[in-house]
């Protein structure tokens, strides 16, 4: 609640649009200038045109800076307002940089709180304020709650119930040494670790929008040579215009290309075909394209329809796909079908294609898109603020929990043990809402008989 | 100071304390030491500091408060010292935090020896009456009612009533009026909180029965000795001798000399049988908690035995400790077996206990269901938010235990004072110790089953080891006259050496580039530090080393302590009206209309109340305290 840290929001629409404007307001405002644009010691109120450069020393997009200074601007602190062209991506991008550079994402309509309470609006204006706080805070418990009802809801509430549980296990041997509690032994309590760190991975991955969509979703072409993977990659891209880079792989053995299909940051990538002479895998040819299928999410498995399954082709590489989802492409439908399905591996769907067809592009677009959608629910244009937050809260409870894991290897004592696991939960009660004390006591004394 | 029984209205005591048990003795030592003349209303003068249930004191969380106490200028720590016949230091094998001191007492020398402090100290007089009504004026206490019809009055009450309001024992389908065996209950003073709006509730709590010594075959049990260096509760090394032992020096009759402690005894274990559990289940009907005579609800971490078979069943069997209930007795307490079955079952139950077997009960179990009032009709100094000048202190605020009450009746006691001598008030933070705590979750959350202490309720429970307890409450000594000037002195001396040694140990070079810290974290034996830090006193090295090798872990909690003052400091004034406020939810203001919090910290830790109520009332709230 400390007034004096810096706080950052998108003030725009989130999606695409023209531009975004993302506001900056606190005594960091200076240093980012300099850190950021190198810009030291900016003119108040002056527009200027400079690189964002992100803290690894990319450049993430070029951007129109103004700076208030102190007692000048809406908020009455230091405020910086940056104008970036409106897209998820670099919204994402510059947001999360700035985190890392010790802001954090605002309150709702803590702006106007903080603009009140440093004298910039009148008395008079309170009570507006005070309404505006409450709205603002009723739309975003609305998304949180529309986006929590689901099965994030449940399974962060159960979640929760294990951290609790964990923690009434470790309280009760504190509190009640003569209770005749059973001692906890430290293997069974990293049994117990293991499915709650697991659920907060998961939970992390699918709430991942920034990660899949500021890396790109990679989507990879891969079969047996000449079953027409190419073709298929040069048709997909040609119907595509939003073709914003174009690098050959660095070992020359596959080709990758940035495209946008339904609103997603897409690379695509056309891996050397997979030849029975050079299925030793210790072929560096080979690992990288392995490599390419392993960080894919969506692999188009291409087959030649014309020919036989090659049902070794897939024993080879079945050890690396395990989350991906499979759209299967039986290419060369305009010769006589040979192939049979019954092998197949899991697939999502299974597509006839043929590049002598027009059409054959928007097919495998539609199948993709709709794999997309169904693999990143979340919506990143409705409620980026929320997930965002959400993403942060989760990924520090799993540094809690790491921790918890490495104090319980080392045998330190319970007391310490449960200062790191009080921090756990306390990021996960700020998704779904405070826990008492009076929950792990109703836990504890559930579970153990106290009362010597 | 004119001290003396009187009963002028225009001559009022300073402070009147309805009651002598543990909240009530701490209650007037501490108005007495605020400066205020104090009067001591107690129903039965021989049961001054009873300990009604078992002869311990301290135990986790317990253990720290009493130093608490004693860091407070208290009295429970000394009398504790000086009556044990047994200490343990419980977790002695974990961490400093979690370490707690417990002692055995023997109980009557526990009693007298309070009594006694009570009739040295020159502000205080003492007297045996029933307090049977208040009396109230426009909402503000002004005296109280006796028995014998004699009216006192004082500019603050506190009543420190404990079991005794509207007690009913239960032993079978019998039931009886009274908080205690053998005592009387307290019906008047239920009728006036009603009529003053105060909200009373019905709790319920438990004993075991106590056994004749030489009927137990102890060879059938375990013996469970004290630890051999005792841990205890006063700090010694602040104060001088004559402050120590302030009782044994001036008082009348007390011969022993103070340096021989009393004798010590052990406690034996035994364990509960599968006949134990058959005969409790074929009896179950007969218990009132199952026949549903009793409404109110009991603590969950001190179960009656037939609770523990329902619960948790027979398994290898429930332990059963039993204790000494003193030295010049032959009285034993059977810790772990509370029952409020009827007495001949009570017998079989006892008997079919290894050890037991023709072991003969000389008081019975019991359960006694009382009134309480729902603390969260208290402000934070404890003065009820409906009736002023009227104080509420001990098992009456919901709570049990000897040194919860004791705790309570210091702050009521510290807090009556000084509104009597129109001096500002004085609260006491969860960042500071259990005590904190305990008033805070009191007076914010309330309680829905009698409330004890755990090292869990305390967010900063890393900070608040037993020995740290004087260096905590120093800032808050100073503003107040509870302890002598030599010892404040004494403390603050204390606490500068270890400031200076910690930073020594963190800044020294020991070898290699590693400071003393660096090696104490990785383990490394304390043999290795200066002779000059080996010849500090005990008390102040082991602080000194918690503080260097926790380090980390200590900082963390400092941190969050920092970052809660923003909204601690933010006070809510008294008369603030949230029915209305823009912004503010419904549910969100009906609590807080309720429970009144002090500060938005505290508004902050009723449950129900969001984040964005808390930012609306920042909003509007920040015009008056930046006033």
């Amino acid at each position: 609640m400390s007034e004096r840290d810096t706080i950052i929001s998108l003030a725009t629409i989130a999606g695409e649009s023209a531009l975004g404007i993302i506001r900056i307001s606190g005594s960091l405002c200076t240093q980012l200038c300099t850190d950021i644009f190198d810009k030291i010691s900016p003119t108040p109120r002056k527009t200027f045109v400079k690189n964002y450069r992100s803290l690894s020393g990319k450049i993430v997009d070029q951007v129109l800076a103004v700076f208030f200074e102190y007692g000048k601007s809406y908020t009455g602190e230091e405020t910086l307002e940056i104008t970036l062209h409106g897209n998820t991506l670099i919204a994402n991008l510059i947001l999360d940089d700035l985190i890392r550079r010790n802001c954090r994402l605002a309150e709702p309509g803590e702006y106007t709180k903080r603009a009140y309470l440093n004298g910039k609006l009148d008395l008079t204006q309170a009570e507006a304020v005070a309404e505006l706080i409450a709205a603002k805070s009723e739309i975003e418990l609305e998304i949180a709650n529309h986006q929590l009802l689901g099965s994030l809801s449940n399974k962060l509430l159960e979640i929760q119930s294990q951290l609790i549980h964990l923690q009434a296990k470790f309280e009760a041997s504190i509190d009640f040494p003569e209770d005749e509690i059973k001692e906890y032994n430290i293997p069974e309590i990293l049994n117990l670790i293991i499915p709650i760190k697991e659920s907060v991975n998961r939970l992390i991955k699918s709430t991942d929008i920034k990660s899949s969509l500021s890396q790109g979703i990679k989507i990879s072409l891969i079969g047996p040579p000449n079953v027409g993977k190419s073709s298929i990659f040069n048709k997909l891209l040609h119907t595509n215009r939003a073709i914003v880079s174009c690098e050959p792989g660095t070992t020359r053995d596959y080709l990758s290309k940035e495209i946008v299909i339904s609103g997603y940051a897409i690379e695509l990538f056309d891996t050397a075909g997979i030849r029975e002479t050079n299925l030793n895998l210790e072929t560096l040819g080979i690992k990288n394209s392995i490599e390419v299928i392993k960080d894919s999410s969506i692999v188009l498995l291409v087959f030649d329809s014309s020919l036989p399954y090659p049902s070794d082709f897939f024993e080879y590489i079945k050890e690396e796909i395990k989350s991906q989802s499979i759209i299967i492409i039986e290419n060369k439908s305009d010769l006589e079908r040979v192939i049979t399905s019954e092998n197949y591996p899991t697939h999502f769907s299974v597509i006839k294609s043929s590049t002598l067809n027009e059409n054959c592009s928007n097919e495998i677009l539609n199948e993709v898109s709709r794999a997309l959608v169904g693999k990143y629910k979340i919506d990143p244009s409705a409620d980026i603020l929320v997930s965002k937050r959400q993403h942060k809260h989760l990924t520090d409870s799993l540094s809690h929990i790491n921790e918890v894991q490495n104090l319980l290897t080392d045998a330190i004592n319970e007391e310490f043990i449960l200062q790191e696991l009080k921090m756990c939960i306390q990021c996960i009660n700020a998704i779904i809402g405070q826990t008492d004390n009076e929950d792990m006591l109703d836990e504890l004394f559930k579970n153990f008989c106290i009362g010597k | 100071m004119n001290t003396g029984l009187r009963t002028k209205k225009d001559f009022p005591y300073d402070v009147i304390v309805c009651g002598a048990g543990h909240a009530g003795c701490e209650a007037a030592l501490a108005a007495s030491r605020c400066g205020a003349d104090v009067l001591v209303l107690t129903g039965n003068l021989d049961t001054i500091a009873q300990m009604s249930c078992n002869p311990a004191i301290g135990g986790q969380a317990k253990g720290q408060m009493v130093r608490e106490i004693d860091a407070l200028g208290g009295e429970m720590a000394l009398n504790t010292d000086q009556s044990a016949i047994q200490f343990k230091l419980l977790n002695s094998s974990k961490g400093p935090a979690v370490q707690a001191p417990r002692a055995q007492c023997d109980k009557k020398s526990y009693q007298l020896r309070m009594k006694h402090v009570l009739e040295l100290n020159k502000n205080i007089t003492l007297f045996q009456g029933i307090v049977e009504g208040l009396i109230i004026k426009n909402d503000k206490c002004t005296g109280v009612e006796t028995s014998l019809g004699i009216n006192f009055y004082g500019k603050s009450i506190i009543v420190t009533t404990g079991t005794f309001l509207r007690a009913l024992m239960h032993v079978g389908k019998e039931k009886s009026e009274g908080g205690r065996l053998g005592d009387h209950v307290a019906k008047g003073l239920s009728r006036d909180f009603i009529k003053h709006g105060i909200e009373l509730n019905r709790f319920k709590t438990g004993t075991p029965p106590r056994l004749l010594g030489r009927s137990i075959n102890f060879e059938k049990t375990e013996i469970q000795c004290g630890d051999k260096k005792p841990t205890k509760f006063a700090f010694y090394d602040t104060r001088t001798h004559d402050e120590v032992f302030h009782v044994e020096r001036r008082g009348r009759w007390f011969h022993v000399e103070h340096h021989s402690p009393l004798p010590t005894i052990n406690c034996h274990t035994t364990r509960t049988t599968s006949h134990t559990a058959k005969i409790i289940k074929d009896n179950l009907h007969l218990s009132p908690l199952y026949k549903g005579d009793i409404s109110g609800t009991g603590p969950r971490y001190c179960p009656s035995v037939e609770d523990k078979i329902v619960r948790f069943g027979e398994k290898d069997g429930h332990q059963i400790y039993l204790e000494p209930e003193g030295i010049n007795t032959d009285e034993w307490y059977v810790n772990g077996l509370s029952t409020s079955l009827p007495f001949d079952v009570q017998n079989d139950v006892v008997h079919s206990i290894p050890g037991l077997e023709s072991a003969i009960i000389i008081r019975p179990a019991y359960a006694v269901e009382y009134d309480y009032a729902n603390p969260t009709q208290l402000s934070r100094t404890l003065e009820s938010l409906k009736v002023e000048s009227l104080f509420f202190a001990g098992q009456i605020n919901g709570t049990s235990g000897y040194e919860e009450a004791a705790s309570q009746g210091l702050v009521a006691g510290i807090n009556s004072a000084r509104k009597a001598l129109n001096e500002p008030t004085v609260t006491f933070g969860r960042d500071e110790g259990y005590i904190g705590v305990l008033i805070d979750d009191l007076v914010t959350k309330g309680t829905t089953e009698p409330y004890r202490m755990f090292t869990s309720r305390a967010e900063y429970r890393l900070l608040f080891n037993h020995s740290s307890a004087e260096l905590r409450y120093l800032s808050k000594l100073n503003n107040l006259s509870l302890v002598s000037d030599k010892r404040k002195l004494a403390i603050q001396k204390k606490s500068e050496t270890i400031t200076d040694w910690v930073n020594k140990l963190k800044t020294e070079i020991f070898k290699e580039n590693s400071t003393f810290a660096d090696i104490l974290k990785q383990g490394q034996s304390e043999s290795n530090l200066p002779q000059t830090f080996k010849n500090l006193h005990q008390e102040t090295k082991s602080e000194i080393l918690y503080q260097v090798k926790y380090e980390g872990y200590l900082l963390r909690e400092l941190k969050s302590i920092e970052k809660m003052k923003g909204i601690e400091r933010i006070n809510i004034p008294k008369n603030f009206t949230y029915i209305g406020v823009p912004g503010l939810r419904k549910e969100s203001a009906e609590k807080l209309s309720q429970i009144k919090p002090e500060t938005l910290a505290q508004a902050n830790r009723i449950s129900g109340v969001n984040p964005s109520d808390i930012s609306v009332l920042m909003v509007l709230l920040s015009k008056s305290s930046m006033n």
